[in-house]
């Protein structure tokens, strides 16, 4: 499957060079496409309660498991004899402030880090990125784990957890890009004109990390959905009756033997929005031009 | 050994070769059982969770790990008779023949049977009964351990002292009257004294020897016992060779391998299941015990508080549906307190039907006619726990009907039972939902209904069952107990601490070459009768 891995780029010396406005060009087939269909998905997740033809909980455990095409349930129900079409709908919620919420944190709190350790001089540079790479000891989805185990389990544990899992990454990503420019003439001209270390780190240095770190990070939502299918399906993420996709994934696995065609439709989704958030990040990087050798 | 072995990797992926088994066909073909000549073949258990310390009573994995392998390997001086299918097990000799109690109703002697020998050759006699007595309960004993003592404790707590009479007789003194007391010694394992002396106290779970009916060859901790027929077993040697017990938490796992042959009896088949594994040719054997699925309700605050609102709750609960419709009859609805097996049920006694109107009704009548907002926690798993999680959905949305919203906060089985043990619940809520199986082991019926309980009881106390609990525990009439337990139950049944689901009926599947099983009403079984052909 189409996962990014959370390895961060190499931190080694890249020439430095002056940022330049790319010619805007009307974007490719290539971006377009996966674009769309992640406004799609944001579009049915805000909407889903119009769209949903039952309610989230309701149904009955007479009409436990039904297949795909019975009556008034077009995908059939769940082992509640909930409807699974409404399920899905109303899922994609949750299923995507899990993947975006946490994605959206990492790349504020990791644009902030990586900007700090790259202009704040060396003890705060070998600090900041040696404690990130504490975390880094660890596979991203059993530090996910642990820390959702401690708190009470829910959305919020879930975005707070792989948000946490998350920052690191995107650290890396924006440190190693204002290494590649923070000896660059022009920083020197605004440091000598007299701009203060802030004004430098937004006014110079932001505008050019941003759009690389915006391009790792879409393609991050992918993993994060993920992952948070995952928490949920550990019984650490949404509670029940909440539809949520791995919550959903969990619920219908016993029934993997008897109804694979219901326990599957989770599992599609899942990979649906995994795979459009990962062409989107990589349409965006290419957009940017961020070279494949930092990957 | 096995003939078609399945290759470690499908083996790894459970779900995944089940799927294709069933694409290609195959039913439980029982490879693991066709063990070349032997006679009673080998039986391979899947058990539902981690297996038992196999050192006599530290047990530790719940009821489902003694029942599997500290009962095949121990013996008490009683035990159940499982020999039976059609009520309650009794309590008879096991390495006692018979005892008195006297006058005070504490001092009790016990004739021990003649002619037994544990697994290692060496004789079973009064000395051994009050070696292993000393090492659960005298601290000053070379072979007591705190693990020990704690374990022992549960069941052996009462007895204020012991002693020898001679080879074949004992003499324990309780230090208050209690009537259940040869049940209570049902769960009190004689071990060899020889063999702890040979592997040292803290070692013996690696070379455990009791007088049961298989005898210990090795394990993989937790995951794996295997044991062999004690061809000089006191009731005659089992008809098996062999019995390995093996862990396999996830029933999906469980049903690929009973049907993959690894395994020829699987514990708790997922109910959704149980109709192919039976087209395929397994059996199924059900039957009641003494089980309850049920919410213990936190009846010291909240809206829990009122016993009109608790009442509401029971009515409001479609228990048919959930035992027919989601567990497919494996479970019986529960309508009372006590279980249906049990020998305090009394049908007379059933109160609790699905009416929601009434359970509106009763709501009204506390103040709570919009209904409220509470909380549970639920366990994801569990030995005896059956389905928590879609059970208690099933109540949930029962109960969200008449304005009941519950809360559901899942949490794994052992951080709930330890918070439990210590008189919390996990995660804070007002509730939990869990089972247990009370009725026989009367020794532990106090701590879930009896006042100031170390358990958490949801506070429940009413000195009325409290009293009754105390006449029935001071009784040796089995007759007289059961009527105190019944009004203890029904004035339970009647305050409603609890909400009560069902009742579950054991289900277990078998490989069509396992003969011989007589499923008791009992979450114990007797193995001796069981063999596995070819």
């Amino acid at each position: 499957m189409a996962v990014p891995v959370l390895d961060p780029p190499l931190d080694r010396p890249v020439p430095a060079v002056t940022p330049r406005r790319r010619p805007v060009r009307w974007p490719g087939a290539a971006l377009a496409v996966p674009a769309a269909l992640a406004v799609l998905l944001l579009v049915v997740a805000t909407a889903a309660p119009l769209l949903a033809p039952h309610g989230a909980a309701d149904g009955s455990l007479t009409g436990r498991l039904l297949g795909p095409g019975a009556p008034g349930h077009p995908l059939g129900t769940d082992g509640q004899g909930r409807d699974l079409l409404s399920r899905l709908l109303l899922g994609a919620r949750p299923s995507l402030v899990g993947g975006l919420l946490p994605v959206l944190a990492a790349t504020v709190l990791g644009t902030a880090l990586g900007i700090a350790a790259g202009l704040g001089g060396r003890a705060t540079e070998q600090a900041l990125l040696r404690s990130l790479d504490v975390l880094y000891a660890f596979p991203g989805i059993l530090l996910a784990i642990a820390v959702a185990t401690v708190l009470t389990p829910g959305l919020t544990a879930t975005v707070l957890s792989l948000s946490v899992v998350l920052t690191p990454a995107v650290t890396r990503v924006a440190h190693t890009e204002v290494r590649r420019i923070r000896a660059a003439e022009y920083l020197e001209a605004a440091r000598v004109s007299g701009a203060g270390r802030g004004a430098v780190a937004v006014r110079q240095v932001l505008p050019v990390v941003a759009p690389v770190v915006l391009a790792y990070a879409s393609s991050l939502v992918g993993l994060a959905v993920v992952y948070a299918a995952g928490l949920s399906f550990l019984g650490l993420g949404v509670a029940p009756p909440a539809p949520e996709w791995g919550a959903m994934l969990d619920e219908l696995r016993p029934a993997l033997l008897t109804r694979p065609e219901l326990a599957v439709l989770p599992a599609l989704a899942i990979l649906a929005v995994s795979v459009v958030f990962n062409a989107l990040g990589e349409a965006l990087r290419r957009r940017v031009g961020v070279r494949e050798e930092l990957r | 050994m096995t003939h078609h072995r399945r290759s470690p990797r499908l083996a790894a992926l459970p779900a995944a070769a089940a799927l294709l088994l069933t694409a290609s066909g195959c039913g439980p073909s029982g490879t693991a059982a066709s063990d070349g000549a032997a006679k009673g073949g080998t039986l391979v258990i899947g058990a539902t969770g981690k297996l038992p310390n196999t050192d006599t009573v530290i047990g530790g994995a719940g009821f489902e790990g003694k029942r599997l392998v500290s009962f095949q390997i121990y013996e008490g001086l009683t035990r159940y008779d499982l020999s039976g299918g059609d009520a309650p097990p009794e309590i008879t000799g096991a390495l006692a023949t018979s005892w008195k109690v006297a006058e005070d109703r504490r001092t009790w002697t016990f004739e021990l049977r003649d002619g037994v020998e544990f697994q290692d050759g060496t004789p079973f006699d009064a000395a051994a009964v009050v070696f292993n007595l000393d090492r659960y309960l005298n601290e000053k004993s070379a072979y007591w351990t705190e693990a020990l003592g704690a374990a022992a404790g549960e069941y052996a707590g009462g007895i204020k002292s012991y002693r020898a009479l001679g080879g074949d007789r004992v003499e324990l003194v309780t230090a208050e009257p209690n009537g259940h007391f040869p049940e209570d010694l049902a769960h009190v394992l004689i071990a060899s004294p020889d063999a702890i002396r040979k592997t040292g106290t803290k070692d013996f779970a690696r070379k455990p020897v009791g007088t049961g009916p298989f005898s210990f060859v090795s394990q993989r901790e937790g995951q794996r016992v295997e044991l062999k027929a004690n061809k000089a077993y006191w009731r005659g040697a089992p008809k098996l060779q062999r019995l390995v017990v093996t862990a396999l938490p996830d029933a999906a796992a469980r049903t690929a391998a009973l049907r993959s042959g690894d395994v020829n009896w699987i514990e708790y088949p997922n109910p959704d299941d149980i109709a192919s594994l039976r087209a395929d040719g397994a059996t199924i054997a059900t039957n009641s015990y003494d089980h309850l699925w049920y919410w213990i309700l936190d009846t010291t605050k909240g809206p829990w508080k009122d016993a009109r609102v608790r009442r509401a709750a029971n009515y409001a609960i479609n228990r048919d549906a959930i035992a027919k419709n989601l567990l497919h009859g494996t479970a019986d609805p529960a309508h009372q307190a006590a279980p249906r097996a049990t020998f305090a049920y009394d049908k007379a006694g059933d109160t609790y039907g699905y009416d929601p109107d009434k359970a509106r009704r009763l709501l009204a009548e506390a103040g709570h006619a919009k209904g409220f907002s509470t909380s549970v926690t639920v366990p994801t798993g569990g030995s005896g726990n059956l389905l928590p999680v879609p059970i208690a959905e099933a109540v949930q949305r029962d109960l969200a009907a008449v304005g009941i919203r519950a809360e559901i906060r899942t949490t794994d089985w052992t951080t709930l039972i330890s918070a439990e043990a210590k008189g919390k619940v996990a995660l804070g809520s007002q509730a939990i939902a869990q089972s247990t199986t009370l009725f026989q082991s009367e020794a532990l019926l106090p701590l879930f209904i009896g006042t100031g309980s170390p358990f958490w009881t949801g506070g429940y106390s009413n000195r009325k069952v409290d009293a009754l609990l105390a006449s029935a525990s001071a009784s040796p009439d089995r007759e007289r107990r059961r009527a105190d337990y019944r009004e203890a139950l029904s004035l339970v049944t009647e305050d409603a601490p609890w909400l009560f689901v069902v009742n579950d009926r054991n289900p277990r599947a078998l490989a069509p070459q396992v003969k011989g099983l007589v499923q008791p009403q009992s979450w114990f079984l007797d193995l001796t009768g069981v063999s596995v052909g070819s």
